[in-house]
């Protein structure tokens, strides 16, 4: 079984992503289970996920990179023995570190699950970004296996701020684009090309 | 703890401001950013709001909008939210879902039948706001 752990800052794009890749792994016919973690005690992606119809587990309350890891790798075997997904997708909250759930993954999950990561930029704030909190930025895309590089319709001059993302990404491939406005299947199209070593974007 | 770099050490502190120098990450880097993290601005509710009169969807939503860009400017620099303002307003089995990330501009998702002159006399909503800046911020109080 695959894993597809989402993270990006905050607003980052990360649910419309996640909506699409639904989408496009239905048209493939593979079977996609969810688990949306949020900080906050009441969710609100969930709701915005649950509308696909596909199932959607939700983790609030605190972040599974630090404060409830336990209930991740629970909620990860539960959809397994039920569902037997081809794909579990994990929405990160906004805060959490890619190597860190790796990790937590690496120490108390089964050897049998593929792990893939995905780190979700907003290049329209990318330049307040850097002078504010890069720490945080840097620690998030650390461990990403490819990067998108989200709502470049709202910032024309994107194409200078990727060697960058790409550099602190060590190096992942980069997919710029609009979420928004993706066509169908041309997301996972790239993902999987990526994840199978077939294409590396602009590197 | 070391993250994976085929790249030189760096010498000093991880926030270097050099934009060509990819470092190591160490420690202290990621003491930054947990401290970043963990003190944060971490607001979550929802309420259920029985209107004296009724009111149109649209309002309901145009007024959310209002409350949560106000919000957003006091999380604001140079125009970005540093951190992520959302909301959901439900009436019956159709809501309306708003983002924001900049002060001048929601993003809005419709999930259901939404329509916006709908008059309905009960709604719920709920707020989620994280923030890195004035974390300090007294949500609750814009959100009357």
């Amino acid at each position: 079984m695959n894993i597809l752990l989402i993270g990006g800052f905050l607003g980052s794009g990360k649910t419309t992503i996640i909506n699409k890749l639904i989408h496009d792994l239905a048209a493939f016919g593979l079977i996609t289970a969810i688990i949306e973690n949020e900080i906050g005690n009441v969710g609100i992606d969930d709701i915005v996920l649950g509308e696909t119809g596909i199932k959607v587990t939700p983790l609030f309350g605190g972040c599974v990179c630090c404060e409830i890891s336990g209930d991740l790798i629970q909620a990860v075997d539960m959809i397994a023995s039920e569902i037997n997904p081809n794909w579990i997708i994990i929405e990160m909250t906004g805060f959490a570190f890619m190597d860190s759930i790796r990790e937590v993954f690496r120490k108390y999950a089964s050897p049998d699950y593929l792990i893939h990561t995905l780190s979700v930029v907003d290049v329209s704030r990318w330049a307040v970004f850097m002078l504010t909190m890069r720490p945080v930025i840097e620690r998030q895309l650390a461990d990403a296996d490819v990067v998108i590089v989200n709502k470049i319709d709202e910032n024309s001059n994107y194409e200078q701020y990727l060697a960058e993302i790409s550099k602190m990404s060590l190096d992942a491939p980069c997919i710029p684009l609009c979420a928004k406005t993706v066509t169908d299947t041309w997301l996972w199209d790239k993902i999987s090309a990526i994840f199978n070593g077939d294409v590396e974007e602009n590197k | 703890m070391t993250i994976k770099t085929d790249r030189h050490e760096h010498s000093d502190h991880c926030d270097c401001s050099d934009s060509n120098c990819a470092h190591e990450h160490h420690d202290e880097c990621t003491d930054k950013a947990r401290a970043v993290v963990e003190n944060s601005l971490r607001y979550s509710d929802k309420k259920w709001v029985a209107l004296d009169a009724p009111a149109a969807l649209g309002e309901i939503e145009a007024s959310v909008r209002i409350k949560l860009l106000r919000i957003a400017e006091n999380l604001a620099v140079d125009g970005v939210v540093l951190g992520h303002i959302k909301a959901i307003i439900t009436a019956g089995t159709n809501s309306c879902v708003l983002s924001v990330t900049k002060v001048n501009k929601a993003d809005v998702k419709y999930i259901g039948g939404w329509d916006g002159e709908v008059v309905v006399r009960e709604y719920s909503l709920t707020v989620n706001v994280l923030s890195i800046v004035n974390t300090e911020l007294d949500v609750k109080s814009y959100l009357m």
